[in-house]
């Protein structure tokens, strides 16, 4: 229920959205690591993203910040890795609410340095598909685990620019780092 | 998408996978099909204990291993040299979902793990239902280690799969040059290994390293364990067609050029060449699939005419009758397997396994005597 009650949240508190500050939208591509099943080191991973923003600093008059947003991601190709008999392929789709601190330490006119810190729970669904010669077939789970993601943000003029690395408890053996490119609606 | 929508509803009660725990259903690739095509399907793993780690009382899968094969190295019979061998091996990490219930691999390394451990659990209660004893703790299953050749051991460092008896463990490697099925993946493969530990435990004794130590300078030491190595492969081979129904297990994951001259159904006689032990030859060593593959040859046939259940434990049975003479005098001939094997039978099989026999081991007709007429 953690997922349903943060995103009720987040539209509950979209209603107000231009008295209390500028809903961005930012477009997010992560690279990561996650851990080989052998425990034997990492796979590189790629991640594509978009996500919604609502700093509340405007209307509460503290530095926090409500986020809600998707990705889609795999490790290794994603058409699939193995021998050429049999592949698995895997791609996830993460739904995440994060709220946390959006703290401006340096603000100048149209530009704006700071930093932040998001948590929230994260759903994550995964399709996993096998093939084993010409047939195969896909079968999905679910997940929810909370996702942390801590980093620098620029801001100029609409503009918003985040890095972050992030990551998800209990720790799913997988690190992120994003970089979100964002414009105030 | 119904089975997408499922996974999304149970995931809204929070928990690491889901609200649905990870069972002991497991999808596998297996041979299930009766024409033995290889298919995914869903297996009740009952001795698996830790999905992840992929870990249960039959098998423990370790990744990252280093394993030394310097023959310098100290050697001990059960494993207990294991810990001056391998080093760094630590805890795998499997990646699944948990689908309806049924645990899916995530990615390629998992689904060869759970695929592997399947047919180790298999073999594993097979034999054992035979009579095998093997040790109870669970095996290590070394997956994707790196290995270090030694100047006098080698072994090839991908596309293959091996009980390594120095560490009383199984390794598999990596596929990099075959592309059909795994080794990991096709049952047959994985019992063939499975009976080289049964064969080193009963047929050995366990205590095949300590028969080297003190037997290894004794005339004909070396053509009789080429002969045991050879019977060894075939005995293994045997097993592998029995648990799989299939004595063409081997094609699914090799090509013709490898796995024709073992198939089992083929009519193999014993060429007077093998009997030294000192042929075949391939890149100046001895190769045991030749003379190994009359051996499973006949078995199969045997099973065939007799039943599979009874030949098993027939060979069982041998193996256990010929572990004094293995350990205590060190020598073989082939056929003496085969022996034991005719007078582990039910009476009313006997004559026509020794009818077979002599026809397959015409150049050793003698090592039949006193069981056959
Ligand atoms: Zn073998």
């Amino acid at each position: 229920m953690i997922v349903a009650t943060a995103l009720f949240a987040v539209l509950q508190t979209s209603a107000p959205a231009p008295a209390c500050g500028d809903l961005d939208l930012q477009v997010p591509v992560g690279l990561g690591l996650e851990g080989r099943a052998d425990g034997d080191g990492f796979d590189a991973a790629a991640y594509l993203g978009l996500s919604a923003g609502l700093p509340l600093s405007v209307c509460l008059g503290v530095p926090l910040r409500l986020e809600l947003s998707l990705a889609t991601g795999t490790a290794g190709p994603p058409w699939g890795a193995g021998v050429d008999a049999v592949e698995v392929a895997r791609q996830d789709g993460d739904l995440a609410a994060l709220t946390g601190v959006a703290y401006v330490f340096v603000k100048e006119g149209d530009k704006g340095l700071g930093v932040e810190a998001l948590a929230g729970p994260r759903l994550r669904l995964t399709r996993v598909r096998t093939r084993i010669y010409a047939q195969s077939e896909s079968r999905y789970g679910a997940t929810v685990r909370a996702a942390a993601l801590v980093g620098p943000f620029a801001t100029y003029k609409a503009w918003r620019v985040s890095l972050r690395p992030g990551a998800s408890l209990p720790w799913d053996r997988r690190v992120q780092l994003w970089l979100g490119i964002g414009r105030s609606l | 998408m119904a089975s997408a929508t499922r996974a999304l509803l149970v995931a809204l009660c929070v928990s690491p996978t889901g609200c649905q725990a990870p069972g002991n259903v497991i999808r596998i690739i297996d041979a299930v099909n009766p024409d033995g095509s290889i298919a995914l399907a869903d297996v009740v793993l009952t001795t698996l204990g830790d999905v992840a780690a992929v870990e249960g009382s039959v098998a423990t899968f370790l990744g990252g291993a280093v394993i030394s094969l310097d023959s310098a190295a100290p050697i001990a019979d059960r494993g207990e040299a294991r810990d001056d061998l391998v080093e760094n091996a630590g805890t795998v990490r499997a990646r699944f979902v948990v689908d309806d219930g049924v645990v899916v691999a995530a990615d390629f390394d998992s689904l060869l793990m759970f695929s592997a451990y399947a047919h180790f659990e298999r073999a594993t209660l097979h034999l054992g239902g035979l009579g095998a004893t093997l040790p109870a703790s669970p095996v290590p299953v070394y997956f994707n280690p790196t290995l270090q050749n030694g100047p006098q051991l080698t072994f090839p460092k991908s596309d293959n799969a091996a009980f390594f008896a120095m560490t009383d463990a199984f390794v598999l490697l990596p596929m990099r040059i075959l592309q059909e099925i795994p080794f990991a993946m096709n049952t047959g493969v994985v019992a063939h290994e499975v009976s080289h530990r049964v064969f080193y435990y009963v047929g050995w004794n366990g205590g095949l390293f300590a028969a080297i130590a003190a037997h290894q300078y004794d005339a004909g030491a070396q053509q009789s364990f080429n002969r045991v190595k050879a019977t060894d492969e075939g005995v293994a081979d045997f097993f592998a067609a029995a648990i799989t129904a299939d004595p063409a297990f081997l094609a699914k994951s090799t090509p013709g050029s490898i796995s024709d001259a073992r198939d089992l159904s083929v009519t193999r006689v014993l060429d007077p060449r093998f009997i030294a032990g000192l042929e075949p030859q391939q890149d100046g060593q001895y190769d045991p699939y030749g003379p190994g593959a009359v051996v499973a040859a006949a078995l199969w046939r045997l099973a065939q005419d007799h039943g599979v259940d009874t030949v098993e434990a027939a060979v069982i049975d041998g193996l256990r009758a010929l572990s004094s003479q293995l350990v205590q005098s060190f020598t073989y001939q082939f056929g003496d397997l085969e022996r034991e094997v005719a007078r582990a039978l039910p009476a009313a099989d006997c004559a026509a396994a020794c009818a077979l026999f002599a026809e397959r081991y015409l150049p050793v007709a003698g090592a039949f005597t006193g069981v056959c007429p």
